[in-house]
């Protein structure tokens, strides 16, 4: 008997001892059931600069965790190692929700991530841990590509802190090509994420030939502005050349700055680039008075002159959750 | 047109008009999400978990 999955917008029809495309959602006997619950094949602390969240409890480790599996395929993965693989083939550690809130406690992080594949896949894990890290005083983080279905992601919302949502392409062609996936759902979760209080980063890797046209980085902008408000940060990403696309440069710097130009031309406050050094790129500034806020190298926060979530000078409010 | 002929056409219209009106129905009313259940025993090596405070060669 067949299974329907409905936990992303793929609505896997899944047979007998099949999965879904993500891997991790299998059906025995008639029966939907999840392979991955309690069994991370990665976790770690952090610095919660990596995530990338900017903007979340600048200068705090968070533990970081994720099963094997995606339900994206995108042909450009940095974390293709685990994102794209089985879990009879990759080795993971029993660490049901309990032992992760313990860890967490042990290693004095304030926060968990559900991160590095992603964890609308291993939803039920996520959720529970959420769950029993809210009653613990913990907060939650997820890092999604957010291509996930209204319902299930409402309901994990609940229980979100904050979001580092990729919107890889204002166009559904490369979501398609490149991602297997659609762009609608994405977008519908971004604004969701944002409406339901979480505090939402969106990341966007600029990939040379296929993402970096001005136009789109112009588009991209606009729609962050439009729908999630210009309050909302923005990383844009340097890519690398890894898994099926073998054959692209890395992305310049020019263009990474090219980039945040863009983006703070159509009016958003916060723009970052990511994954190369960069001064500018990589600290907070007070979109009123252009004051230093917080300076950062990396990952390391180097100096935080915020009072208060404001800035010190003008006492703009900065969006963030500060403490 | 006979009364059988009337009949059939009144049937086949009654049936779009509920195949239709279905249609609405599931467009209105958001798909039921059920979660999965858990598999007891994971399918691959289980390994112990490791010094875990150092960060991930993983992006992300």
């Amino acid at each position: 008997m067949q299974v329907q999955c409905e936990l992303c917008p793929k609505n896997c029809l899944i047979g007998p001892g099949q999965s879904g495309e993500c891997r991790v959602r299998i059906n025995i006997d008639g029966v939907l059931r999840t392979v991955v619950y309690g069994y991370p094949c990665s976790i770690s602390v952090d610095p919660v600069e990596k995530k990338p969240l900017f903007h979340f409890l600048p200068g705090t480790p968070i533990l970081s965790i994720a099963t094997v599996g995606c339900n994206l395929h995108c042909r450009n993965c940095q974390n293709w190692e685990i994102s794209q693989a089985n879990p009879e083939d990759t080795p993971a550690a029993l660490c049901p929700p309990e032992r992760l809130v313990q860890l967490t406690r042990e290693q004095a992080c304030p926060s968990i991530a559900y991160t590095y594949t992603e964890p609308i896949i291993y939803y039920e894990y996520t959720y529970d841990s959420a769950r029993l890290a809210r009653e613990a005083g913990m907060r939650n983080v997820l890092v999604t590509a957010g291509y996930v279905n209204e319902q299930p992601w409402r309901q994990l919302l609940e229980y979100v802190d904050a979001a580092n949502i990729d919107l890889k392409a204002i166009s559904d062609e490369f979501y398609q090509r490149v991602c297997s996936a659609t762009l609608k759902p994405v977008q519908d979760a971004l604004v969701a994420a944002k409406a339901s209080g979480a505090l939402v980063e969106v990341t966007h890797l600029i990939i040379p030939t296929l993402n970096d046209q001005s136009e789109q980085l112009q588009q991209l902008s606009r729609w962050i502005k439009t729908n999630m408000g210009a309050e909302t940060p923005l990383h844009f990403s340097r890519f690398f050349p890894k898994y099926k696309m073998l054959n692209l440069p890395p992305t310049s710097l020019k263009t990474l700055d090219t980039a945040r130009e863009i983006a703070m031309e159509e009016g958003l406050q916060y723009v970052y680039i990511g994954n190369i050094r960069s001064k500018q790129g990589q600290n907070t500034y007070c979109p009123e008075c252009e004051r230093l806020l917080i300076e950062r190298s990396g990952y390391i926060v180097l100096q935080n002159n915020l009072k208060d979530g404001r800035c010190p000078d003008c006492s703009k409010e900065i969006y963030g959750v500060w403490k | 047109m006979t009364r059988r002929g009337f009949f059939h056409g009144v049937a086949g219209a009654a049936l779009a008009i509920l195949l239709g009106a279905a249609w609405l129905v599931k467009k209105a009313v958001p798909r039921r999400f059920t979660r999965a259940h858990r598999l007891p025993a994971y399918p691959g090596p289980v390994r112990p978990l490791g010094n875990i405070s150092k960060p991930a060669k993983w992006s992300g």
